[in-house]
């Protein structure tokens, strides 16, 4: 498989000297073509921190992130834009969607920016599996939690990113909707060849992900490929413990 | 321990002005504006007020008495008469001898006669002919003055006590070709002691030698005039005062009585002199012309009042949306037990603080802004005198209970609203869209308060209403206020039907970005109309004396060219210095080959009734260079001896017929009678009201001035143009216009004070700007998130500035729009209110008002370079981080 994403010593301090932070230290991994990766780790371990720096939305402190090759750091900010733009897709933990615009308008905000038409097979596809059709022409506050999560999803597929990143989307979603939303991940990534780059807390969303990396105090823990559901929790209650 | 306050709120209040100073800033900018434009209004006049007492003490310095010759009241005899032309009736003098007999008296120390009048300083400076074939050099003559100040001519002082004119440099004049130029005429025009100047006093120029400059109770000279100081005799001369003069200026001895020497004088002349306490006259002209600067005060302080007016809007609009990032604070202080009492008294301590801030800062702002008016006053020669910039405790008192007491009631409502948040606010994602009922309301509401404006202005325009105790310009002004209240509350409900005229437009011209942009305006359509009204009031002004301008330069125009038929005019060119033309020129006019018809028109003054009457006389060839109505009789009557003609007015008047005789007295000549021939109407201000023919009568030669010559030419072109140039050169008194030219210094009347109103009226919109960056700013701090996820998804830092340039320039159109609109509507209300006084042309400018809009949309694109700026550069993660 295709190496898409590379970190090389990843290092991420917040801060200066006597309250400096360090939320990722020497960070050495790499993400898969069209494998569904879930990134766990107990609070503050630096799961947001690590998806932030994947995604171009901040930057490193030393290390480098090669996407298909290409350091991020050697991008400007509007090459840097224009690759979240046309290579990556986001799913937020929350206020994913822009309240002025539809369901539909948000959908295809992506390509709307970019100043070309979506492409409507693959967005009708996507608005299908999503099952919200009937709702494109509301507006964010006029769905429920559950909904504009699909929609946030729907906009991430629309684009065709070459990954998505996504975190905590199903935080917020009761059992059922979080089930549906990890369901349609899980089938994109299998039936369409999608990459995802997933966070999460809980070990039955991670159950979903082909690879979960576990994170503690900024460093790598565990690394574990296709986990069923028990591994993941023992695997976390230990991190916890210690 | 835990730390314990005995006034949270106080607290809270405090923490949140400290925290947010930019908040305070933007919040008050408005207030600081409008306070800063009182203040420096205040200022300006008190520093004038004080400039004139200088002045005049200046004038009367060191002096006890001043005998003044009393004048004959002849006021009432020309009240009547429309006419404009010179009146030239006899100004009583004192006798030069009258001098000597005051300097004899008991108590009186030295005394001096002056005189005083127009002269005019002239340079003749050479220019590029039109035409090549005429073979003498081309002049211009310019006319040296100070701005608006006028020019003077006078007697130099050379009584040991004058103290008036001080000599700065060079020596006293001492003869017929000396002078001394005041300070500020020569510094303005770099002449300096040693060079000659030429000076038109009465109707021929002469050429001096400057010997001194002076200056005058150090400010260069009196409010601005350019003064011309002879020697007593060459004054007397020049300035039509033979063997008199025009006052006696009296120094008493230390010891005598003031009194006793004030009836001493008057007992040598009884009832022909007024002899009056200097320092008494000081301060009572001193406060008359203050009182004539009260109306320009009043000016400054409407356009203050305007600028405050939009303030309010900003401010009250700026508290509403502070109030609206707040509401989870708040509610949260809410539900943790504060009273809604509680809540409005913090946010109104909160207003009080920044009143405070703001009034301080505008106060200062303000001396600043006074500094920039008077030194603009004087690059363009404004003419008000100089002297120390005066700020009274009284003003900044004023300035700041103004501002404090705005910026309170501005903030009264938004308190209230804040205060009925509820506690549940703090645990609901809440959501920006606006009630529909209450703009429902607002609409209904607003529409009927501008029906009724409406209602109120139509009724008074076509004369069906009729307000008690209001004249009718203050109707008319009354039923537009009206409307404008009306529409103000209107516009938040006409703000997404408006935009949405724009929504496919933008849509197609910016895609997404333009959508976003119109949608953020709709979402919050009171902001939008309440920084658009800030904007529509300053338009509303701007587009009303546009088109009244406009509209008077059409009509100067169409009258110009419908009532002067000839192709050329000339006029005195300074009716003050001279008031009129040696009839010489009108003598060399009539020899040219070129010249085919010409008329002069003289005047003067004769007896009828036992009171002074204008008599005009003219030319046959008047008929045919001006417009005039026959209205009975005939123009071939008229041109026969002791035949008169009377203008229209006057007949109707007095009740004057065809066949009526008139008995004149003439001086020099006696009774005349004549016999009514022609009554006409003369349409341009006319030089008399009774008139004979010129060249019937030789008493007229008498009078060596021509009032005004009309005549046509040949051909008229450059070479002709040229060499009558050069003839009416020779005059410099004189002034030659064609069509063109009439129309032109008409216009230009109008475009300076269109250009002063111009000016006053941009502090108002300036004000409206700083509200289209305060809601700008304050809306992307507001919308942080949304944007942070736009720039996530892969928004360009350049969209995301065109999304709020775009955002800008509905704000700014919608203002625009609606204020130009309201501006034309009541330019036209105001037009027609004035009909009955001849008003009649409406015309709109369509380059100008598009020319307004454009300036407006595109400063409002510029007001939103700071937001935008901030919009493009905001930290993508703290945008979206979840808190
Ligand atoms: N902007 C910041 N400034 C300073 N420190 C920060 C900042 N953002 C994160 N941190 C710190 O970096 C570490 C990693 O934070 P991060 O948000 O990545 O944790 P996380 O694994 O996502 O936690 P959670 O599961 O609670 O979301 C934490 O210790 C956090 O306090
Ligand atoms: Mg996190």
């Amino acid at each position: 498989m295709n190496k898409l994403i590379e970190t090389i010593d990843l290092t991420k301090i917040y801060g200066e000297k006597e309250t400096s932070v360090t939320a990722l230290s020497s960070i050495n991994t790499g993400f898969n073509e069209n494998q569904f990766t879930a990134i766990m780790g107990p609070s503050g371990s630096g799961k947001s921190t690590l998806l932030h720096c994947l995604a171009g939305l901040d930057k490193v402190t030393s290390g480098s992130i090669l996407i298909n090759g290409v350091d991020l750091a050697s991008l400007n900010d509007k090459e840097l834009t224009k690759m979240r733009r046309d290579s990556f897709g986001f799913v937020f933990q929350a206020f994913n969607l822009i309240p002025t615009l539809t369901a539909e308008e948000n959908i295809t905000l992506p390509s709307s920016i970019a100043g070309r038409k979506p492409e409507e097979e693959w967005v009708k596809q996507v608005i299908e599996t999503m099952d919200i059709g009937d709702r494109l022409k509301h507006r964010p506050n006029e769905l429920s939690g559950g909904q504009q999560q699909r929609v946030a999803a729907a906009r991430a597929m629309a684009s065709k990113p070459e990954v998505i990143f996504a975190d905590e989307p199903s935080g917020n979603l009761d059992s059922k909707s979080s089930k549906e939303l990890l369901v349609f991940m899980k089938s994109i990534v299998e039936e369409l060849n999608q990459t995802i780059v997933m966070v999460t807390h809980d070990p039955y969303a991670a159950s979903f992900a082909e690879r979960v990396i576990m994170l503690k105090d900024g460093e790598i823990a565990n690394d574990l490929d296709n986990p069923t559901q028990e591994e993941i929790v023992s695997q976390v209650t230990s991190l916890t413990e210690i | 321990m835990f730390g314990y306050t005995k006034r949270p709120l106080f607290l809270i209040a405090w923490k949140n002005l400290k925290t947010y100073p930019v908040r305070i800033l933007l919040t008050t900018s408005s207030i600081i504006l409008g306070v800063a434009v009182i203040i420096a209004s205040s200022i300006f006049s008190e520093s004038n007020k004080s400039a004139f007492d200088n002045l005049f003490s200046g004038i009367y310095e060191g002096i006890d008495l001043v005998a003044n010759p009393v004048q004959e009241d002849f006021a009432n005899d020309f009240s009547d008469s429309r006419g404009q032309g010179p009146i030239s009736f006899e100004l009583k003098k004192i006798p030069d001898k009258r001098i000597q007999e005051i300097k004899d008296l008991p108590g009186v120390k030295d005394a001096w006669g002056e005189v005083f009048g127009f002269a005019q300083f002239i340079k003749i400076v050479p220019r590029d002919c039109r035409s090549h074939t005429y073979e003498r050099e081309c002049t211009e003559t310019i006319f040296i003055s100070n701005g608006f100040a006028p020019t003077f001519g006078g007697s130099w002082d050379t009584s040991p006590y004058a103290k008036q004119w001080e000599l700065i440099d060079g020596k006293a004049p001492e003869n017929n070709k000396e002078v001394v130029m005041d300070k500020t005429t020569a510094e303005n025009n770099d002449y300096s002691v040693g060079d000659r100047v030429t000076v038109l006093a009465g109707s021929t120029p002469a050429s001096f030698s400057i010997v001194g400059i002076a200056d005058f109770a150090n400010v260069g000279s009196p409010g601005g005039a350019t003064f011309a100081l002879f020697e007593l005799k060459t004054a007397q001369t020049l300035l039509d005062s033979k063997g008199q003069v025009d006052l006696v200026n009296i120094v008493i001895e230390n010891n005598a009585d003031i009194e006793t020497v004030r009836t001493l004088i008057e007992n040598l002349d009884k009832g022909g002199l007024d002899v009056i306490n200097a320092q008494e006259a000081a301060a009572e002209q001193a406060d008359g012309i203050k009182q004539g600067l009260n109306f320009f005060n009043t000016i400054l302080n409407v356009f203050a009042g305007i600028a405050l007016f939009v303030g309010a809007f900003i401010i009250q609009n700026t508290f509403r949306i502070l109030l609206l990032q707040r509401t989870k604070e708040l509610s949260l202080l809410r539900a943790l037990g504060t009273s809604k009492k509680q809540i409005y008294r913090l946010v109104l301590s909160e207003s009080i603080f920044m009143s405070l801030i703001g009034s301080g800062i505008g106060i200062g702002l303000g001396i600043g802004l006074a500094v920039v008016v008077k030194e603009g006053l004087k690059y363009f020669e404004f003419g008000l005198p100089d002297g120390p910039l005066v700020l009274t405790t009284e003003a900044a008192i004023t300035g700041a209970i103004v501002g404090i007491t705005v910026t309170i009631l501005s903030s009264l409502l938004p308190a209230r609203k804040a205060s009925q948040v509820s506690p549940m606010e703090a645990i609901r994602e809440s959501t920006l869209t606006p009630k529909l009922k209450s703009l429902i309301k607002r609409l209904i509401f607003g529409s009927a308060v501008t029906t009724l404006g409406f209602a109120l202005l139509f009724g008074v325009l076509y004369d069906f209403l009729d307000l008690p105790s209001l004249s009718g310009l203050q109707q008319v002004g009354f039923g537009a206020g009206v409307i404008f209240i009306g529409i103000s509350i209107i516009t938040p409900s006409i703000t997404k039907p408006f935009v949405f005229l724009f929504d496919k437009l933008y849509e197609i011209v910016f895609g997404i970005l333009g959508k976003l942009a119109t949608e953020n305006s709709k979402r919050t359509p009171r902001r939008t109309a309440s920084t658009a009204s800030a904007l529509m009031i300053g338009l509303t002004l701007i587009s009303l004396a546009n088109v009244i301008t406009t509209s008077f330069k059409a009509q100067a125009e169409s009258v110009v060219g419908e009532v002067v038929k000839a192709d050329y005019q000339v006029s005195a060119a300074q009716v003050f210095v001279s008031p009129g033309i040696p009839t010489g020129l009108a003598d060399e006019l009539i020899e040219l080959e070129e010249v085919t018809e010409l008329s002069r028109s003289r005047a003067t003054i004769v007896g009828y009734e036992e009171r002074p009457l204008i008599l005009g006389a003219v030319d046959e060839a008047i008929f045919d260079l001006i417009k005039t109505e026959n209205v009975s009789g005939s123009k071939e009557e008229f041109a026969k001896p002791n035949s008169m003609g009377v203008l229209k007015q006057k007949a109707e008047r007095d009740n004057i017929n065809i066949g009526d005789e008139i008995t004149l007295t003439i001086p020099e000549e006696g009774e005349m009678t004549f016999t009514i021939a022609y009554i006409f109407d003369w349409t341009t201000p006319p030089p008399a009201e009774f008139f004979l023919l010129l060249e019937n009568y030789t008493f007229f030669s008498n009078e060596s001035l021509d009032t005004e010559i009309y005549f046509n030419v040949k051909d008229k072109n450059e070479a002709t143009q040229d060499k009558l140039d050069a003839i009416v050169s020779d005059y410099p008194g004189a002034k030659l216009r064609d069509q063109d030219g009439l129309v032109e210094e008409a216009n230009n009347q109008i475009q300076q004070l269109l250009n002063v109103i111009y000016g006053f009226l941009s502090i108002s919109v300036f004000v409206a700007l700083f509200g289209i960056t305060n809601t700008l700013s304050l809306s992307v701090y507001e919308r942080t998130r949304e944007i942070g996820l736009m720039r996530a998804i892969g928004t360009y830092r350049k969209q995301v500035r065109r999304m709020i340039f775009v955002e800008s320039s509905i704000i700014s159109i919608f203002g625009a729009f609606l204020g130009t609109g309201l501006g034309i509507f009541f330019a036209w209300s105001l037009i027609k209110a004035l009909e009955d006084e001849g008003f009649s042309n409406f015309t709109v400018s369509v380059s100008q008002t598009f020319t307004w809009i454009g300036i407006a949309v595109i400063s409002g694109v510029i007001a939103a370079i700071l937001p935008a700026i901030k919009a493009s550069r905001q930290n993508i993660l703290e945008a979206i981080s979840y808190e």
